[in-house]
């Protein structure tokens, strides 16, 4: 069966660990997060607390005309719970400017752009602060594709990549978040009414087994199917989001001309000499 | 065999930075002599990080290498066990761990088994060693063996067979899936197989494992001293660096060997004659 049980207090170690010992080895010792309210952003910034000091940490809101009010309330119980630095960028100016030019877009494309407007602030926010930023994309999205590729998916360093949703919410428990953001329904907050569940259509408790059956356990569809585990089209309907986004896992393909190819035969690890 | 007392070195060396790594492991061979003991022993690739990809042929020495000759030295005061990428004839490149004692290097071990699995991709890099070998030192007779030399139950056997009563596992191993006692999943593997290594083999087994991070995986340290009963009788934190000292016994080691007569009735004829059988029919075509 699926194990999803974290022991909390060695992942709490390996992963302030990881986030002092990368953001270091780049050379920097601050972090800046989008802070959405959610509990991916909220266990980031409660991580990054812990490992870099409150006074290394700026937590960035980037409140849309139609984000809920909740989140900035969510996000700023965060800041003020951990003593971060904090601010808010509004991005409805320069989202709606761009609209103004293309009022006929559809949801994705305006929640992609937001995605990616805020990605833009938070880079700035790392060249302004001399702060690397810190991803909070979990192992479900980024399985899942559920994430606009450059937008929220964009970062320097990603202590969640390797945790479910369903692990995500185990820790933020232990570390204490606010109930209140851990046992909320998880919302991209694109627009009103979004929750991730039903657009996914399934709950992160079921996908989450099902992801690991399929990806850390290495069952086929095929076994789990027979097995009568889980529905067919759930099970089928999973691995086929995963092999569809496997390119946002991935560098852009590059084309191969030389004996040497980024990636495929020019192989370094990322800490070269680090 | 006398009393003597072992060091590890529980160290995070920085990927591909040998002049660092080179300062670091003085320190820590300067501390082991401060603390007095006679054998001081660092992980796996210590001197080059782990994860060196297509650094391995940048990082490599031979073992006449100059910047080896301070170990020589301080190989005078404690015997040292120490990872590198070696070169050898051929420019073939293997992860390997040379055996320092009075001034000189008595014994290179070349990792034979190149885990190329998960994580790892060590074949595409590295040349595999072709030898397991125990050796005479003036501590014991002793064997090294790298990480995943030691999850292939033959080896440490073979080791234990040609008269090992030390076993001596530099790591560089990464945590690898949810731990429920310890760190990792993977890290209560090791800690069954060493101690059942020592159990079996009635043999003393130093394991040398490393911390720090490299791309985001995570070494998860936890060094150990198995006495020849099986017993951890020395362990270093997990994920944080030590300099481990364990006192050994060699009084462990007969009493053990008295009470568990399994060398004494080791069976190398069978073996050898099923071994070969069983390579005969591989090589009929068998599966």
């Amino acid at each position: 069966m699926a194990n999803l049980q974290l022991n909390c207090e060695t992942i709490r170690k390996v992963l302030t660990g990881f986030i002092d010992n990368e953001v270091r080895k780049a050379g920097f010792r601050r972090v800046v997060i989008g802070l959405s309210g959610g509990v991916d952003s909220s266990l980031a910034a409660y991580l990054a607390a812990e490992a870099l000091g409150p006074e290394n940490v700026w937590g960035i809101l980037m409140p849309y005309r139609m984000s809920s009010p909740e989140s900035a309330q969510h996000a700023s119980m965060v800041v003020q719970a951990l003593g971060i630095n904090s601010l808010t960028v509004e991005i409805t100016a320069m989202v709606d400017a761009y609209f103004a030019m293309f009022p006929d877009a559809d949801q994705v494309r305006r929640g992609n752009k937001m995605a990616r407007e805020r990605m833009t602030i938070l880079f700035d926010h790392s060249a302004r602060l001399g702060a690397l930023v810190l991803g909070t994309s979990n192992k479900t999205e980024l399985l899942l594709g559920y994430g606009t590729l450059f937008g929220d998916m964009a970062s320097a360093v990603n202590p969640l990549g390797d945790l479910y949703k369903t692990q995500v919410r185990q820790l933020s428990r232990y570390l204490k978040v606010p109930a209140i953001i851990v046992e909320k329904q998880p919302s991209a907050d694109l627009w009103e009414g979004q929750t991730d569940e039903a657009e996914l259509g399934f709950t992160y408790e079921a996908v989450d087994k099902v992801l690991c059956l399929l990806v850390d356990q290495r069952h086929e569809a095929a076994e789990l199917i027979a097995e009568r585990l889980f529905d067919e089209k759930f099970v089928r309907a999973v691995a086929r989001k995963v092999q569809a986004s496997q390119y946002k896992r991935r560098l852009p393909v590059i084309a191969k001309i030389s004996s040497r190819t980024i990636d495929r035969d020019f192989r370094y690890a990322r800490d070269w000499g680090r | 065999m006398r009393p003597f007392r072992v060091a590890v070195a529980q160290i995070a060396p920085t990927l591909g930075d040998l002049e660092k790594n080179l300062a670091l492991h003085e320190k820590m061979a300067r501390e082991a002599v401060a603390k007095s003991a006679n054998l001081l022993i660092f992980p796996e690739l210590s001197l080059t990080g782990y994860f060196l990809k297509d650094q391995v042929p940048s990082v490599a020495l031979r073992p006449d290498a100059t910047v080896l000759q301070l170990f020589r030295e301080l190989s005078q005061r404690t015997a040292i066990v120490l990872g590198f990428v070696e070169e050898g004839a051929g420019h073939r490149f293997f992860n390997a761990s040379a055996y320092f004692e009075g001034g000189e290097i008595r014994h290179i071990h070349r990792k034979a088994y190149l885990p190329t699995y998960g994580i790892f991709d060590e074949a595409r890099y590295l040349a595999a060693g072709e030898r397991i070998r125990a050796f005479d030192t003036a501590l014991g007779r002793l064997a090294i063996l790298i990480c995943e030399d030691l999850w292939h139950p033959a080896v440490p056997a073979i080791a234990a067979w040609d008269g090992a009563e030390i076993i001596v596992c530099p790591s560089a191993s990464p945590g690898r899936g949810l731990g429920q006692e310890g760190p990792f999943q993977n890290a209560s593997t090791w800690e069954r197989t060493i101690r059942t290594c020592g159990d079996l083999l009635t043999s003393f087994v130093i394991y040398a494992n490393r911390v720090g991070y490299e791309d985001g995986a995570c070494f998860w340290g936890g060094s150990e001293v198995v006495a020849p009963s099986g017993e951890p009788v020395a362990k270093a934190r997990y994920l944080e660096e030590e300099l481990l000292v364990a006192e050994l016994d060699p009084g462990d080691l007969r009493r053990a060997r008295v009470a568990n007569p399994l060398l004494r009735d080791e069976r190398l004829d069978l073996a050898l004659q099923e071994i070969t059988r069983i390579l005969r029919a591989r090589r009929a075509g068998g599966d």
